[in-house]
Order: C-alpha cells, then structure tokens, then sequence
C-alpha cells in the first residue's frame, strides 16, 4: 500500500470523525459517526479490511535535498531546537536523549551527522525460529527468511546525504544495522544511520566511523527475529514521528527530527544562535588565553 | 463545448487530479525506485468473514492465556506472541472472568503528530481547530471494521511517552455497539474510572490524559502493529486475561486452540478434584 492521497484523506476524515470521549464535541463526533457508518459501501470497506495507510509522504530530489542540507551545515543540535522552538514546534522533533551515538570525536566532531531521512520499519515476527536442524538446512532456512522478509529494500533509495533512519522491532535482540552492512550503505552516500533501537558490531562501527545513534547493542541476525513493514514510510524513532524527506541533525545531545516544510525556517534562527554563541565562546576563549578549536571556528 | 459540459468537465478534470494528488511526483518519475521513495509496505494482510473469525473463535472459547501460551509453545512458537506483561487489564472480574476477551483483531497505528499544538486561542478557534485535527489527522478511521467479535488493536503514539487518550469511555461504547468486545492498547487511555465502571474490558500500559488533536495522527487501519513488543495482524486471535494478552497467528489459530483447550480441560478436572477435596464450592474456574 502506497500513501493515502490527499483528498481521501481529508474525506475520510470528514467522514470518520470519532466519538470524542469526555469533552463537548461528542455530540456532533456521533451524528459524524452515524452518518458515516451509513455511507460506507461495501467496496470502500473491504479496501479498508485488507489494510490502509493514511499519512501522505513527499518525495524529493537530491538536488533539493543538498540545497536544504546546505543550510544545516555545522548546525548543532542545540542550535536547531532552538530553531524548531522559534517556529511553534517545542519538543516535537526532539528523540529520547536514550538514543545517543555509540562514538564521539570531540575534536573534530565527525560523529555529527546531517542529513534527510530514508525511513525503515522493521517489526517483530511472528515466525518461529529454526529450531534445531541441519546445518546446511539452517543456513537454507535463514538466507530464505532474509530474502523473503526481513529485505533491506532501502537500499535503493540511499543517495548523498542520506541518513537512514530505522524503527526497529522493539524488544527483539536484534542487530539489522552491523559492521558490513553499514559500510555498503555507507558506499552509496548514507552519511550515518539513527535506530530506535539496537545495532551490532558496535566495536568496528566505530573503528569504521561511521555515525550511529542508538538505544543498545542488539546481538542476533534477522532470520527468525524481524521482518520488514515498510520503507519511506512515517516511522516512530526516538518518542517522535520522521516522515521520509526529513532533516535529522545528531550529535553528542542526541537526535533532533525537522520536518521538511520547515526546514529553511529552522535552519535560518539556528544558524544565528550558532553564530551568536561562537562568537560568545570565542571571546571567552581568547579571555582565557585557551586556543582556538573546532567548536568555535 | 457548451457551458454545462465545460463546467462538467472541469469538475470531472479536479476530481482526478485531486485524487492523483499524494502521486504526481511518482508518477512524473514513473520508475520503480520513484515509487520507493514514496513510500512502501511489505507485509500482506489477509481478509475473512466475520462467519470465519466466528468460526475461529468458536475454538477459543473459555480458553486462559496461559492455556493459549502452551498452545503456542506446542505449535513452535515460544514466546513469540506474548506481549510485555506490562500490558494489563484495567479491570478484573475474579467471579465470573467478564474481564476477559477472546476476539479477532482489527488494528490500528497512531502516531505521535510532527504538528504543533494549538497555542493560546479564542475558545471558538480551538474548538474549530480541535475538530479540524479530528476529522483531517486523527479520526477513528477502523470504526467501520468493528463487528461481532472484534478486538481493537492499538499501537498508540510511541508506547505512552504521548499523554493521550485516544480510547475513552464514551468512544468505547460507540465500538461496543458495533461489537468490539474489548480493546489492547499499546500505551494509553483515558476515562478509567467509567471504563471500569461500563466494564469495558481495556488492556494497556497507562493513562493518557489528553485529547488526540495536537499529539497524534491516524497512520494505519489494519496494516501490521507493534503491541507489546510483538507483531499484531489483522485477523489474528487475541487472547486475554489476568495473566496479560497474547496473539495467536491466524493460520495456527485451530492447532493452537485443539492444544489449549486439552491443557485447559486437564486444568479443569485437576482442580475439580482437589476442590473436592479442600470441600470447597466450585466456581467459574473449574466449571
């Protein structure tokens, strides 16, 4: 199922106004209710049962997406929250400080990472595990469950500047994101990779450098584990929503989500409040006697 | 061309375009990684009868999670259905077990909005926004799916870290009376005192206080959800009870339940016996 258009979106909603518990709206949310019960015909129903999605996504170019990112550039995650405050969006895009980077380099800041949104889903399976069986059957039964279900058809979709982000299966010990595959990702543009969940390998993602935000170590494969639900999808990383095309800014305080209508108006104040605050610390620098560094350059 | 057809034509030429809107961008590309790009879903769903979910629940009948769990168990699927135990009854009946349900999931995935909130505004603009948000982003879009032994499946808006209540007490009643006999939520809800009080049987983390306008958005109606920690499909048979909810896939669904209802039944006439013995009464546990 692809993205829900525009107008059914509205019209469903029009017509699918709930019953509002405990407020002054129930009775017009009923007669909504009633009305709408009344108007759905046997075919819209069945769309409906077989399953539905209702956020619409955006695509964009990589052109454009390099134009938004050019804003960003040096911007930190402090920086644009104060942007995202300035614009009406306080705590929205703001993940659980839970997940934070599995490195950090304070000297030249090359964990940091910002980038637009590819977005994965995985979800917890409800396939048993192999159980005991013979090796080369077992290795038949999990090259099956990776092509059959727990795919990366993302990959496709990563380009310069992507930051793939992933919500992944929540209680499952699993590592979708490890050392080999992030290198490949890596290969074709992906600039870091957010996970509201787990990773493995953690020791040579970061002797490769490569930006990861996480939650905690997930050791296991795919195969009997996760499946994949979707891709540039909305996902729910970190408490909060990313839809695909999203600008994800990640440093030592964590991860913060802007969404893409707008991004230029986020970047705008939080390129000034970088501004103003270098040139704060670089004043309190040179008082200090203390040499210049990156975060003041 | 005269004026009327024109006028028609135009009216038809909006429709279309309004309803290609969300797919221009692909369209205009027109390529398979273009239609990638905007968006995706793996997983299929399947569709039954509601004589078939009867059929199927028919089975289930009087069987206890824990039952079900060895079931599971027997049919190679450890731990694979049972969600968190955190997910709890909001109420229990320990006389005659009304707090328990035993329906087919029809589910649906809220997600917390990107959105701002209102802000401070004349009461009648809320109220104008609060119903805009209802009815555009978050409207109960799975209503019409509710029927006769239907349990509604919520993964709610990132597992309670959203104070919102998208179930309440009067929402449930409208489901009720289309035949939901209880609802699993992932997180949260609101209203407590008078869920309890209209026994509504409601399986979730916590409460959840606020409205949904300004926190959340309908994301999907019967696509796959997360609850608990687990896979939730359409379709599948859920169980629940003071021991928590477990799901049981829908194509296991009849090996599931034959195993549960012998360990059931051997339960049963055990602690028959030793009631008997203690000389005491039976009740709904062992009848």
């Amino acid at each position: 199922m692809k993205s829900t258009n525009v107008s059914v979106l509205i019209s469903l909603g029009i017509a699918l106004l709930g019953p509002l518990s405990g407020c002054s709206y129930a009775a017009p949310a009923r007669a909504a209710t009633k009305a709408a019960a009344k108007g759905v015909t046997t075919e819209t129903l069945a769309d409906l049962r077989v399953g539905k999605n209702y956020i619409p996504t955006k695509v964009y170019t990589e052109e454009e997406d390099l134009k938004v990112l050019a804003l960003f550039k040096g911007l930190r995650v402090s920086d644009v929250c104060d942007g995202m405050d300035a614009v009406g969006l306080q705590n929205i895009g703001l993940m659980d400080p839970d997940i934070r980077p599995l490195w950090k380099d304070a000297e030249h800041y090359t964990h940091r990472i910002i980038g637009v949104a590819v977005t994965a889903r995985y979800v917890p399976t409800q396939k048993g595990p192999a159980g005991r069986m013979p090796i080369e059957e077992y290795d038949k039964w999990a090259k099956n469950f990776y092509s059959s279900y727990t795919s990366e058809p993302f990959v496709p979709l990563i380009r310069k500047g992507t930051v793939l982000v992933v919500e992944e299966a929540p209680n499952a010990d699993v590592g979708s994101i490890g050392s080999n595959n992030i290198m490949g990702w890596k290969s074709r543009g992906c600039i870091g990779v957010v996970s509201s969940a787990t990773a493995r390998d953690a020791d040579e993602i970061i002797t490769e450098k490569v930006p990861l935000y996480y939650r905690k170590p997930g050791r296991g494969i795919r195969p009997g584990r996760n499946e994949i639900e979707s891709v540039n999808r909305p996902i729910v990383c970190g408490g909060v929503l990313v839809m695909p095309g999203d600008v994800i800014v990640a440093d030592g305080d964590g991860v913060i989500v802007v969404p893409r209508g707008v991004a230029e108006e986020v970047a705008a104040y939080a390129q000034k409040i970088l501004d103003g605050d270098k040139a704060g610390r670089r004043n309190l620098y040179k008082k200090l006697g203390l040499p210049e560094d990156d975060s003041v350059k | 061309m005269d004026r009327k057809r024109f006028l028609r034509m135009c009216g038809l030429l909006a429709v279309v375009l309004s309803a290609l809107s969300g797919r221009i961008c692909v369209a205009a590309e027109n390529d398979e990684g273009a239609q990638l790009r905007a968006g995706k879903n793996f997983i299929e769903t399947k569709i039954y009868t509601e004589e078939e979910d009867q059929k199927a629940l028919a089975l289930f009948k009087g069987l206890r999670v824990s039952d079900v769990c060895d079931g599971m168990d027997a049919v190679g699927l450890q731990n694979i259905g049972l969600m968190d135990p955190e997910m709890r009854p909001l109420w229990k009946d320990t006389e005659h077990y009304s707090h328990r349900i035993v329906g087919i999931a029809v589910t649906a995935r809220w997600v917390p909005s990107q959105k701002p909130p209102a802000g401070h505004m004349p009461t009648d603009e809320f109220r104008k926004w609060a119903s805009h948000w209802y009815g555009t982003y978050a409207p109960e879009a799975f209503a019409p799916l509710i029927r006769k032994g239907t349990v509604l499946v919520t993964d709610n808006a990132a597992g309670g870290r959203v104070d919102v209540g998208p179930i309440g007490s009067n929402n449930s009643m409208s489901w009720k009376a289309r035949g939901c006999i209880g609802v699993v939520s992932n997180a949260t809800s609101r209203d407590t005192d008078e869920l309890i009080t209209e026994r509504f049987p409601v399986y979730f983390r916590k409460t959840g206080r606020g409205i949904r306008p300004g926190r959340i958005e309908m994301e999907s109606v019967n696509r796959p959800i997360v609850c608990g920690g687990v896979l939730v499909m359409p379709g599948d048979v859920i169980v629940a009870d003071g021991d928590g909810v477990i799901v049981v896939p829908r194509h296991v669904a009849e090996d599931v339940a034959a195993y549960a209802r012998k360990i059931l039944e051997g339960d049963k006439a055990g602690r028959r016996e030793l009631y008997k013995k203690l000389g005491l009464p039976e009740d709904a546990s062992v009848k």
